[in-house]
């Protein structure tokens, strides 16, 4: 038997490490959003031009505003894919999976080009529009990948030396699966697990 | 009168000059050595007046005893001699100052007409200049001694604790009976601290309050250093801790995901292509320093 692994760095990242990631960068992404928002609307403001009511419409300070209305508008649209695909692309994480020490690779271990990140977006817009469907999907798959990992052929690991509650798993597994869940104890030292943890009594057992 | 040597300032400064006199050994000794004598002086003064304040005389206490031997009467005379003798002596040294005063002033007024003529003109210049010195060294002195005193003081004030205490440590440190004294007192004070823990508080509170005081004046990069670090590590350990959290609910919520979908369970969790892994083990510092190792190479 191999020497047991026992951190979980390398290996695919759950649905929950992912979905923390994205509510950070989205609240990231919102906030910026919201400040250039306050701010352009003050400043224009200033200059005696509300982009609240664009009136009269066929004067030049109703299409002024009406372009800024589009230019803010576009912004607002633009900018959560601008900020995925730019980090997904230079670092190979947003600063959301940073925090949760999380990597995007392609299947080869290569980093994403800027092709395949916008790729990859598109994957995402699919998943959501398939319901969610398309991120729950990394619960069920057995490489935790979702719509837009397979679009896209890429993984998403964990980047640090992660660790887990062993014992608060192996108690709900034994509750859950009855002991089925050590059938295969190579499997759960290399998913971390030792063999006290997975317990060796039970295991015999079964 | 003379001008004081350029070396002395004419106002007192409690931070030492920056000569290389100033840190001589000799002159740190006396510092420390006058320093002793006059925080030790002044602090035995405040304790013997707050006594004799505290324990008024009473008639009783300049009665003599019944039987008074030779030698008894002789220890008496000098104690008595000790307390009334300088007061004896120094009416007499004072009237005698005053008559050696008043005998150079007619030695002087009966010499100068005698200086002034031309022939001693050369010895006046000589006395001149020794008078001229002899004042110059006095006010050197004086000068010295009103910027010494101070700076000596505060020097003893603030290490002489220090220094008796680490001797008293050093000496007790070889007394078994000191030692027992120390444990003794050591576990009723932390058993009190125990019943009181509030008072330990408050102490700690105050100790981390001066410490912190003493960063901000003395060594405010280290104060914020050590915020920055306390910072780092605070937020270091709160990623930490989502981190592993969040590693934990992955594998809960597919466990449960799984029976409500009566998916079997996950045999294995299976590892990504070995590319991947290395990449994912690699630290990022490795990474960067592949990658200008290849742009090197490259170039």
């Amino acid at each position: 038997m191999s020497e047991p692994v026992y951190d979980l760095r390398g290996h695919y990242a759950g649905f929950v490490s992912r979905l923390t990631a994205f509510l950070i960068d989205h609240a990231i992404i919102y906030a910026i959003i919201a400040t250039v928002m306050a701010v352009s609307t003050y400043l224009f403001e200033i200059v005696g031009l509300s982009i609240h009511a664009c009136e009269p419409a066929y004067s030049f300070e109703g299409a002024a505003c009406l372009m800024v209305q589009a230019g803010l508008g576009l912004f607002a649209f633009g900018f959560a894919p601008f900020y995925t695909i730019l980090f997904w692309t230079l670092a190979a994480q947003t600063p959301g999976k940073y925090i949760m020490g999380l990597r995007i690779y392609r299947m080869n271990g290569d980093r994403l080009t800027l092709k395949r990140a916008i790729r990859r977006y598109v994957g995402y817009i699919l998943s959501f529009l398939a319901f969610g469907l398309g991120f729950l999907w990394i619960i069920i798959d057995d490489e935790r990948q979702g719509f837009h990992d397979i679009f896209a052929d890429t993984c998403v690991v964990y980047a640090w030396d992660a660790f887990q509650n062993q014992r608060l798993i192996n108690r709900l597994s034994m509750k859950l699966y009855r002991g089925h869940f050590f059938e295969n104890p190579d499997a759960f030292y290399a998913r971390g697990m030792t063999h006290e943890d997975a317990g060796g009594e039970e295991q015999d057992a079964s | 009168m003379p001008t004081p040597p350029k070396h002395i300032d004419a106002e007192y400064t409690i931070v030492p000059e920056k000569e290389h006199r100033a840190h001589e050994a000799y002159e740190s000794l006396m510092r420390l050595l006058v320093g002793s004598l006059l925080f030790g002086s002044e602090e035995l003064l405040k304790r013997t007046r707050a006594w004799e304040q505290a324990h008024p005389r009473s008639q009783g206490d300049g009665a003599a005893p019944e039987e008074e031997s030779d030698l008894v009467l002789l220890r008496h005379l000098l104690v008595g001699a000790l307390f009334l003798g300088p007061g004896m002596i120094s009416r007499p040294l004072i009237s005698l100052a005053e008559t050696t005063d008043r005998a150079l002033n007619l030695a002087g007024s009966l010499v100068n007409p005698l200086l002034r003529i031309p022939l001693l003109r050369p010895a006046r210049g000589l006395w001149d200049a020794y008078r001229d010195r002899v004042n110059l060294t006095i006010e050197t002195f004086i000068e010295k001694g009103r910027r010494e005193e101070p700076y000596s003081k505060a020097l003893a004030t603030e290490l002489l604790p220090d220094i008796l205490s680490d001797a008293l440590v050093g000496a007790s440190e070889h007394v078994d009976g000191v030692q027992e004294l120390v444990r003794d007192q050591v576990s009723k004070y932390l058993a009190y601290v125990m019943e009181h823990p509030e008072e330990l508080e408050a102490l700690v509170q105050v100790i981390g309050d001066r410490y912190l005081e003493y960063l901000k004046e003395e060594n405010p990069e280290a104060l914020q250093a050590l915020v920055q670090g306390q910072g780092m590590s605070l937020a270091g350990e709160i990623t930490d801790e989502l981190r592993s959290r969040a590693v934990t609910a992955d594998s809960v919520v597919e466990m449960f995901v799984r029976t409500l979908l009566r998916r079997p369970a996950r045999q294995e969790l299976s590892l990504p292509p070995p590319e991947v892994l290395k990449q994912a083990r690699q630290s990022t510092k490795e990474v960067i320093y592949q990658r200008n190792v290849a742009r090197k190479e490259h170039e």
